[in-house]
């Protein structure tokens, strides 16, 4: 082969990937998402901030007080009557019984919108930082998924993405029966279903999630979005995560979270 | 946005194309093409009844008698050691004596670079390369990634960096070889059992390079506060999956069970 035909041909390959690249018309969602966590301290007008001591950015009871907050979201998820119990007793023993609170990993949904987004043509990789710094790959090759008796149920599931206009749904199903939705003893089956929904505006990202389990909920929970705000810093990294070691959870003299 | 007879046509010139250059397959900017399922060769922990070694293994020929123990002999008889400072002999043997207390891979914690190895998925763009790893399941630090830029940007000085088990990479091109430069590392972490420890001025060196379907990965490292010289470790030669659906599968996560019913102190 001679030497000019050879960097023709990678020359030609460069183009054409370069080109291929050049044309895909979905919006481009990679970066660091990290701008924008949602204030968890009230306003001095708030009805609710004349009960809490943690009102105006005071520590005292802020953890209590945030728990508090959380609770009285009128959005929860709605189980079925006979499994209201059971709800209740994991909740008011949370402490032993969320996995987070042992080192196990969130899982999906509740490890929430990603921090940063790779994207190729062929797949998205999500990246976390938190319990613990983990990934998602989510192919986008159009692949149909596994059927669910035969997959292992997992902490992440089963994810694929597909383009629906501009918005990046991501479909997973395929997970263990371990994990946890949020706090308040909210469990699932294995076959629990989510549906992330991601939208760009300009520099911000929308992320929503539905959650449907027909073994357990009345009707799917559409969680609340949450919007997070492009790092506009190239350069920005992700910090790693401190390692969970499970050292309180034996000094815990509650039950419940707060 | 291209038709897609426009879009076959230039695919199909690319591979003729690529069948014409041959060899390395390069993303646009000319690089080699590291993306992909790296996984396809995994050590096989046993010996063969040939290997001088093998006589005395129980494990030799794929037994599972005494595989563990049998394996790590077999590692320990591996020549290529890092070579420490004589101060820190002692140091190390103690370290190796109660690895089961000591390594910090025992007790749920990350491996760490350079332990945690190549990575078995690579994800690469323009501007930085994504290492995604599972952990194998004796260790189960987790589905860990590393994010590595390419763009040519100057390492953190040091003394302003907090040391992680990943610390700071950082990559670049030489003619066809990924060279990563990683510092910032904290002092936690071990380089493989035998109580290798080191300090945060660990300083480690990944080649990798392809050569058609294999991936070859070397990490040089150099500790000059412990180590005699640079310690260059084995090299390990992945292979590419050729299924391009092939996923990683999910690493259980780590439930530190075992440690309290240890009765030996020594790793095996």
């Amino acid at each position: 082969m001679s030497r000019g035909f050879s960097c023709c041909g990678i020359l030609a390959l460069g183009l054409c990937a370069h080109a291929l690249a050049q044309t895909s018309h979905h919006p481009d969602l990679s970066g660091v998402w990290n701008g924008a966590v949602a204030a968890r301290v009230l306003a001095d007008g708030d009805k609710v901030g004349l009960l809490l001591a943690a009102r105006e950015g005071t520590l005292v009871n802020f953890e209590r007080d945030n728990a508090l907050l959380r609770r009285m979201d009128p959005n929860k998820p709605v189980y079925k009557p006979e499994l209201w119990e059971k709800v209740q007793k994991l909740d008011q023993s949370g402490n032993t019984e969320d996995p987070a609170y042992g080192c196990l990993p969130l899982g999906l949904p509740r490890m929430g919108p990603p921090m940063k987004i790779v994207q190729t043509v062929e797949e998205m990789i999500f990246l976390y930082t938190g319990n613990p710094d983990t990934y998602r790959v989510i192919p986008m090759d159009g692949r149909p998924h596994t059927p669910l008796d035969q997959l292992d149920g997992t902490w992440k599931g089963e994810a694929l993405g597909h383009w629906e206009d501009d918005t990046l749904v991501v479909d997973t199903i395929g997970f263990n029966d371990t994990s946890w939705l949020d706090i308040g003893g909210y469990f699932h089956s294995e076959n629990m279903h989510v549906v992330e929904r991601l939208r760009r505006d300009g520099d911000t990202l929308t992320w929503q999630a539905t959650v449907d389990d027909p073994d357990v909920f009345l009707k799917p929970w559409v969680m609340n979005a949450r919007v997070l705000r492009r790092n506009p810093d190239p350069r920005a990294v992700l910090e790693e995560t401190l390692p969970c070691s499970e050292r309180d959870l034996s000094h815990l003299v509650t039950k419940e979270h707060h | 946005m291209v038709t897609n007879a426009g879009r076959n046509a230039c695919a199909i010139f690319c591979l003729i194309s690529a069948c014409a250059a041959a060899q390395m397959p390069r993303l646009a900017d000319g690089h080699p093409d590291f993306n992909g399922v790296w996984n396809g060769n995994a050590n096989s922990p046993f010996v063969k009844s040939e290997d001088p070694l093998a006589q005395n293994l129980a494990s030799r020929d794929g037994q599972l008698l005494n595989f563990e123990r049998d394996g790590s002999l077999i590692r320990r008889a591996n020549p290529n050691k890092p070579l420490y400072k004589p101060q820190f002999w002692e140091k190390v043997q103690k370290l190796d004596q109660n690895g089961n207390a000591e390594d910090p891979s025992y007790g749920c914690m990350p491996a760490g670079v350079p332990r945690m190895g190549p990575p078995p998925k690579i994800v690469q763009t323009t501007k930085e390369l994504v290492f995604l790893y599972v952990s194998p399941p004796a260790q189960g630090w987790g589905d860990q990634y590393r994010v590595i830029p390419t763009d040519g940007r100057a390492h953190t000085p040091l003394e302003e960096l907090d040391g992680t088990w990943k610390g700071e990479s950082i990559g670049r091109w030489d003619g066809d070889t990924l060279v990563i430069d990683t510092i910032g590392f904290n002092d936690t972490s071990w380089l493989d059992i035998g109580g290798y420890f080191h300090s945060e001025n660990m300083h480690v060196i990944e080649r990798l390079r392809r050569e058609g379907d294999t991936l070859t990965w070397e990490a040089t490292v150099d500790d000059p506060d412990v180590l005699i010289k640079p310690w260059t470790m084995d090299r390990r030669t992945l292979r590419l999956n050729p299924d391009p659906k092939a996923t990683l599968a999910e690493s259980l996560p780590c439930v530190e069970r075992d440690l309290s019913h240890l009765v030996t102190k020594e790793h095996h």
